[in-house]
């Protein structure tokens, strides 16, 4: 079954956004483990069936969509998406575990908020 | 008697066509006198401000006058086809497309015909396209550059509220380095994108020797290549090829390429650099045997902000293009099946003239 050590995976091409996302979390003491490209992110998720994988929309040649797609347990792994603009994003989530949409910049504190409550037993 | 009503039913039924058309038809004899004009003709004339019923010759309808000069140079056997003028009449600008044919009758020359069609509206709504486009690619700039800058601003805001956190003067201080690196980033990002958009300041032209920017080129990425096991090769051709332009940018217009070449083989290739000269066009081939370009994406390659790279822009082959077209050259590019051929073509400067 997955692997209790990691709570989140993070999925982002940009080493400036993935590392703030990784203080964040350290901050509160949460696990987790990044990839910076669709596939690598994919296959963490899989790997590890985190609760919680915070997704960046934009990922060069896969999309952030591609990589929820991709998840094979959609029911374990919910998604908050990231993105630098969220245009007429609302209609292409249908059917996809997605939990939240921040946009760049964000707040660090929502991001643990959101974190905290994905990551809560009950939820 | 018999003869005289077919002529007449022939002129009206053959006056009825040239009415129900869209295009003018101006018919003049030999002395440019008029014969004939309908009903969309006369329509035109009259948005022009030329009244047509008490005109006798072409001459008096003060028409621009090479349009007037075609049809009597048609009436002696020249022929004009497709030809395009804009008149500005009564304040009204109007673009014009029209052809002055001869008439040629039992052998003889026997004057001419000036054909009209008035394409003010589709002139009008050509425009428009291109404003629309226009403004369509710079909204997709523009979304380009959010999601780019946004990536920095993200982590700057970040590091800000982690300063609020912490007391640690070592963890501040790395903190502020970050953000510094942060900010350097959003800024470089921000000159890429003017780059793009704006005619660089002062650009310095002069001879510039291809082979030597290519080689000063290779220089540069030599390492890179090496650590990924990709073998870099300049053809030399005598001549070598000489192009006027800023060296600079045309440097930076290669290394984009190159590095384009060298990120599409992380594992391992060549990369074949070729140049000549064909005439008075100069052309420089890069030619890499990496993963290429899937054929949905080969549109795309010179948008800026297209990119499908871990850690892309989006800008280096726009800029290329950009200090490429500058220079009144060109880029192709190709992706047949393995790998990417890129051709630079530049107008060349002849050698006899340098040596």
């Amino acid at each position: 079954m997955s692997s209790p050590s990691v709570q989140v995976v993070i999925v982002d091409d940009d080493s400036s956004v993935r590392w703030i996302i990784e203080q964040s979390l350290d901050l509160a003491g949460i696990s987790y483990v990044s990839a910076a490209t669709g596939a690598q992110g994919i296959e963490l998720i899989n790997l590890h069936r985190p609760p919680l994988a915070i997704v960046d929309l934009k990922l060069g040649a896969m999309s952030g969509l591609d990589v929820l797609r991709g998840i094979a347990c959609p029911r374990q792994t919910k998604a908050l998406l990231i993105t630098g603009y969220a245009s007429s994003l609302r209609d292409q989530l249908k059917d996809l575990p997605v939990l939240a949409v921040m946009e760049k910049p964000f707040d660090i504190q929502d991001l643990l908020r959101v974190v905290e409550e994905a990551l809560r037993p009950s939820a | 008697m018999y003869s005289e009503k077919v002529n007449q039913l022939v002129k009206r039924r053959v006056t009825e066509i040239l009415d129900s058309i869209r295009h003018g038809v101006v018919v003049v004899d030999g002395k440019g006198m008029l014969l004939y004009a309908n009903k969309a003709a006369a329509g035109i004339l009259q948005k022009m401000g030329i009244p047509l019923a008490d005109k006798r010759n072409i001459a008096e309808l003060g028409l621009n006058r090479e349009m007037e000069r075609a049809v009597q140079e048609a009436a002696a056997g020249a022929s004009f086809h497709k030809q395009q003028c804009q008149v500005n009449c009564n304040g009204v600008s109007m673009h014009l497309s029209w052809d002055a044919v001869p008439i040629v009758a039992g052998g003889r020359k026997a004057g001419a015909i000036l054909l009209v069609e008035d394409e003010t509206e589709a002139v009008a709504m050509a425009r428009q396209l291109k404003e629309w486009e226009r403004l369509a690619a710079a909204g997709e700039a523009v979304a380009g550059l959010a999601h780019e800058i946004r990536n920095p601003m993200a982590a700057a805001q970040g590091i800000l509220q982690l300063l609020d956190l912490t007391d640690d003067n070592e963890q501040r201080k790395k903190l502020m380095a970050r953000f510094s690196r942060e900010l350097d980033r959003m800024n470089d990002i921000l000159t890429n994108y003017i780059d793009l958009i704006q005619p660089p300041a002062e650009e310095e032209v002069e001879l510039i020797d291809v082979l030597e920017v290519t080689k000063s080129v290779v220089a540069l990425i030599e390492g890179e290549a090496a650590l990924y096991n990709i073998g870099v090769s300049i053809r030399p051709v005598q001549p070598v090829p000489r192009v006027l332009g800023d060296p600079g940018l045309l440097k930076q217009a290669f290394l984009n390429i190159v590095k384009n070449a060298i990120e599409a083989m992380t594992e391992g290739g060549a990369l074949r650099i070729s140049m000549g000269c064909a005439g008075a066009q100069a052309w420089v081939e890069f030619k890499d045997n990496g993963s290429g370009i899937p054929p949905e994406h080969q549109d795309n390659v010179f948008r800026p902000f297209f990119t499908t790279k871990v850690a892309g822009t989006g800008l280096g082959l726009a800029l290329s293009r950009r200090i490429v077209r500058g220079m009144g050259g060109e880029i192709k590019i190709s992706s047949p099946q393995l790998g990417t051929v890129v051709t630079v073509y530049l107008p060349a400067i002849c050698q006899d003239v340098w040596r």
